[in-house]
């Protein structure tokens, strides 16, 4: 397996770094190749710029020569085989930094292509076979369920389009997290381990 | 009422230009003293920094200088309208993290003492969105739409009172016509003078 790790937290001392920790054992324990990249840690811009705006559409090379911050994220994103999120769900989606990831790698070429005369846009990233998302909810199921799970949607829908059209994915989230104790954060690490074994078998 | 209009946009002229001040020119002929916040514009830097998580955290309640002016904004709105393009069936990444920097604890809600959400923007009663898809309707209700669903069924929740959301969007963007444009135009001021 050849898994591709977007972590997005602005600290190192949090429990979302905690499960992105626990991501990154279980991957090299059962001996797959892994990248992680550390979004905060590498101020990656999420802002889409004008420039990108204007030439949305055109020749990949010489957008990249424009921006040579993302030629390593295409990069990674067709090498791997497996795409692991980890990130904490705010407002009911992923943090802008990695929605702005998404805005600006997810490019014309590279994830897309609308091939003249069609009618709608074909994946380019079918080498994409899993897709895995690790997050955190404060509020309850139950609350999410209400406010409509916009992240998993995203992710699961807008993104998964993207890749293989047999792509699988998996959602391993913890709830709850603001009336967490430590007791329920190591429990909840235990069963999100034993979840990420099943996924990276 | 106060009615605060939330542009997001990388490109000053482009057509979502336009469908604010269509918003600004409504919300105004009804009556409202209208205020802007142009993301795009101030070049915002939607990143919510290491202390500024931790501050929240703790439910400080202090609020950086450069966000001051938005949490002023926020807390007098009666109204308030986002302007956008939807992104991967979300808003941009840029509002997006608008959102997670100035509604912060004490502002947007507290935790009450068994930690459960209560809201405190006392004066919210409206929320609209406005914005455009290149993809066709049905594409979109297979996707979702999750910028609006966000912006209307989640931030609701900091308010007060009921909230009644609105939301216009121009689908097929990709397709449209100088005719279709125009006439969402219209549409986005006529609506926007009757919230």
């Amino acid at each position: 397996m050849r898994a591709l790790v977007v972590f997005a937290h602005p600290s190192s001392r949090s429990f979302v770094a905690a499960l992105r920790d626990c991501v990154l054992n279980e991957l090299t324990r059962n001996g797959h190749e892994a990248r992680h990249r550390d979004l905060y840690a590498e101020g990656f811009s999420p802002v889409f710029t004008a420039y990108e705006r204007l030439n949305h559409v055109g020749d990949l090379e010489s957008k990249l020569g424009h921006l040579p911050e993302l030629r390593s994220h295409v990069d990674d994103l067709r090498w791997c085989d497996t795409l692991v999120l980890v990130y904490p769900t705010w407002w009911s989606a992923q943090p802008a930094i990695l929605k702005g990831w998404i805005d600006r790698v997810f490019m014309n070429h590279v994830a897309w292509v609308l091939p003249d005369g069609a009618a709608r846009i074909s994946p380019l990233l079918t080498n994409v076979r899993r897709l895995v998302v690790v997050t955190t909810h404060g509020s309850s199921k139950t609350v999410n369920a209400v406010q409509g799970e916009s992240g998993k949607r995203i992710a699961f829908r807008s993104m998964r389009a993207m890749f293989h059209p047999r792509v699988r994915t998996r959602w391993i989230a913890v709830y709850g997290l603001d009336k967490s104790t430590d007791d329920t954060r190591a429990a909840a690490l235990r069963s999100v381990q034993r979840r990420l074994r099943r996924a990276f078998r | 009422m106060r009615a605060l209009v939330v542009h997001c946009h990388p490109v000053e002229g482009s057509f979502s230009s336009a469908l604010r001040d269509a918003a600004i020119r409504g919300l105004s002929a009804a009556g409202h003293h209208v205020d802007l916040v142009d993301l795009g514009a101030r070049g915002f830097d939607p990143v919510m920094k290491t202390p500024e998580w931790e501050s929240y955290v703790a439910m400080s309640g202090s609020i950086p200088d450069e966000l001051a002016d938005d949490v002023a904004l926020v807390r007098e709105a009666g109204i308030i309208v986002f302007v956008y393009p939807t992104w991967w069936s979300a808003t941009p990444a840029q509002l997006k993290g608008w959102v997670e920097r100035v509604f912060m604890p004490t502002v947007a809600f507290s935790l009450d003492e068994r930690n459960r959400v209560s809201p405190s923007l006392g004066n919210l009663r409206r929320i609209a969105t406005v914005t455009t898809f290149g993809s066709p309707r049905a594409y979109t209700v297979l996707m979702n739409d999750n910028g609006s669903r966000l912006l209307r069924r989640t931030l609701r929740l900091v308010a007060v009172h009921r909230v009644r959301t609105v939301r216009l969007a121009l689908f097929r963007m990709d397709r449209s016509t100088e005719q279709s444009r125009r006439r969402f135009v219209a549409r986005v001021e006529k609506r926007m003078a009757r919230l």
